[in-house]
């Protein structure tokens, strides 16, 4: 019975028994069966290798592995030649490129004091006595209603955070032949 | 249980990562600058010594101010928030450069100011029916903020707009209050936060003019080349108002456009007022030609029958009749008056935009009533007939975000630039008035 007992018990230290480990920076670990590991030294003694446990105990070790040292971060030459991720660029939306072609064109108010003259990616917008000239972008085009943003003049943008130029909110007639300023009051304009 | 606490800041990165809400961050900032080599001050008392001293800082104005705004496109439930403060300096030039002022004053010397001037919120129901709540910028012919001065006055207000009909809008809006304040087109109030704004169209509660004014308008422009407008305006128990307006711009041949317009307007005051109880109205025409290679020339020609009130905007300075002077508002909008404009103006491209205009307007009396447009008071004696001629050149010109413009303009008026010696003989001549616009959008 004694040495059934022995026997289950040296199975089971022997389950549970890791191997050692030798790290590239000459320390040396002993992982456990049970996924952990611990820090051992290890002398040499008489021909023997022994780990010498932090719990005071000792083992013979009988082989020590050695682990694979990390693979050497890339030449230079390799580094420029690897591809680096670039920031998303926006995907040109169809619909924005489709507005701004619409656009195309002088738009004024009745009394010609109000409306926008669109060349290229470029608006001059007249309100009054004031009249500023730069580059635009469509942005929230519902086709529903065919409102949409104008974006004029934008100089930067952070996250939400639109800095510079100004906002217009414009919305076509269904047959795209007139168009109204909605950013506050309707102003109805007309293609001249 | 436990409880989350979340953070403003946080929530607001919620809503902002939910609806992709887009901010826009906007701004500018102007400094104006006038001087004229006028010799009187409303027919009072002589300018200065140096009389007639243009540059001279009794006869010069500057103002400088800094607008700065947030708009909020794609809300929660589709809203957009707009939110703007301005402030309104002197720069502490008063006395020393200059002695006047562009616009913001009260009568109590708070030549600075800062408050919000748009702080709104705009929704959509029934797909084109728009309802704006807050303080917002105006543009009816009668009620509306104006563009001119270094700051404009806003509203607070209700606006309905409904665009169920093609190429019509149908508006609905109550005005409760404002910063409107003649021709210093704002009040700077009392300093406070709130600055200026006050009831609209002014204070009173017995007069009725606490409670507010309605207007009602329809703007379309189904038939072709033409927009036509329609407007009711009605303060209760006070006064009421009507304009109507057709504008048509037919091509005329290769590169020509033809401008022809119309307008007809009348203002009824309740006898509770006070005044002659007399009714008025005022009609317009306006011809001209567009060509494309940026060259516009105008002619229009306006007359109003006697009567209580004008036709400026209500509260303002300016008008919308196609008469009104380039500078100097208040005239042509004057009950009993006939008045003229011709306009010409030139873009020329890559280089700048030019303007000639000339304005000639006469009051014809009013039978003893005094000028009405609270832009000049009673500058001159009562129920005397007054002429007015103006002539302006400009010439503006875009520097990337900076705008420039420059103004000349030549005026004789009869209650402009004179004094009565101790004789009794009125003494008056015209002069001339130069303008320096700066403007730096951010």
């Amino acid at each position: 019975m004694l040495k059934k007992s022995l026997l289950l018990l040296s199975f089971a230290l022997a389950a549970i028994a890791g191997e050692y480990l030798q790290l590239p920076n000459g320390k040396t670990v002993l992982l456990k069966s049970d996924g952990t590991y611990e820090e051992v030294t290890i002398v040499r003694r008489g021909g023997k290798t022994i780990a010498l446990k932090p719990d005071g105990t000792w083992e013979e070790v009988e082989t020590l592995e050695k682990a694979a040292p990390p693979p050497p971060p890339p030449a230079p030459a390799a580094r420029a030649a690897a591809p680096t991720p670039k920031p998303e660029a926006p995907k040109p939306d169809p619909m924005a490129r489709e507005i701004a072609q619409k656009l195309q064109g002088t738009w004024k108010s009745w009394d010609g004091k109000f409306g926008y003259i669109f060349k290229g990616d470029r608006v001059t917008f007249i309100d009054g006595r004031k009249k500023v000239s730069d580059t635009f972008k469509i942005e929230h085009y519902d086709p529903k209603t065919h409102t949409f943003v104008l974006n004029v003049g934008e100089g930067e943008k952070m996250g939400v955070f639109s800095f510079g130029g100004f906002y217009r909110k414009l919305r076509f007639n269904d047959d795209f032949t007139s168009l109204e300023d909605i950013t506050s009051m309707p102003i109805p304009l007309t293609r001249q | 249980m436990k409880f989350a606490k979340l953070s403003l800041a946080a929530i607001m990165a919620m809503g902002v990562s939910a609806f992709a809400t887009d901010i826009k961050v906007d701004g500018d900032v102007k400094v104006y600058y006038g001087t004229t080599d006028a010799d009187y001050n409303d027919g009072i008392t002589r300018v200065s010594d140096t009389t007639g001293d243009m540059f001279g800082q009794n006869n010069s104005y500057g103002d400088a101010a800094i607008r700065i705004g947030m708009t909020a496109e794609n809300m929660p439930a589709g809203l957009t928030g707009r939110i703007s403060m301005t402030y309104l300096t002197t720069m502490g030039l008063e006395g020393r450069l200059v002695n006047g002022v562009w616009a913001g004053t009260d009568g109590n010397q708070n030549l600075d100011g800062i408050w919000f001037d748009e702080m709104n919120l705009k929704g959509t129901v029934f797909d084109k029916t728009t309802i704006i709540a807050g303080r917002q910028y105006l543009d009816t012919p009668m009620v509306f903020s104006e563009k001119w001065n270094i700051v404009s006055n806003s509203y607070d207000a209700a606006v309905v707009v409904d665009q169920h009909i093609e190429k019509t809008a149908l508006v609905a809006a109550w005005v409760w209050r404002s910063n409107i304040n003649g021709s210093t087109t704002v009040s700077n109030g009392d300093g406070s936060f709130n600055n200026g704004f006050n009831t609209f169209p002014g204070t009173g509660a017995a007069a009725g003019l606490e409670n507010g004014a309605y207007a009602f308008g329809a703007v379309t422009s189904l038939i072709p080349y033409t927009t036509a407008q329609a407007w009711y305006y009605s303060v209760d128990s006070v006064a009421d108002a009507y304009w109507l307006q057709a504008d048509v711009k037919p091509a005329f041949g290769e590169g020509l456009k033809l401008v022809l317009g119309g307008q007809f307007a009348g203002t009824m005051v309740a006898d509770s007022v006070g005044l002659k109880g007399d009714d008025a109205t005022v009609w317009a025409i306006k011809g001209g030609i567009e060509l494309d290679s940026g060259l516009k020339l105008s002619a229009a020609y306006s007359s109003s029958d006697k009567g209580d009130l004008g036709f400026a905007n209500v509260g303002g300075a300016q008008s919308k009749l196609y008469t009104e002077a380039w500078w100097n508002y208040g005239y042509v909008s004057n009950p009993d008056t006939d008045a003229y404009n011709i306009t010409a103006e030139y873009s020329w491209a890559d280089v700048a935009d030019f303007g000639a205009y000339y304005t000639h307007s006469e009051f014809n009396g009013n039978d003893g009533q005094a000028f009405l447009t609270a832009g000049l008071g009673l500058k001159t004696p009562s129920g005397k007939d007054c002429t007015m001629d103006e002539f302006t050149l400009t010439a503006s010109k875009n520097f990337g975000a900076f705008d420039t413009a420059i103004a000349y303009i030549y005026t004789d008026a009869d209650n402009l630039n004179y004094t009565i010696d101790a004789a009794g003989n009125k003494q008056q001549d015209s002069f001339n008035t130069l303008q320096v616009y700066l403007t730096y959008n951010f």
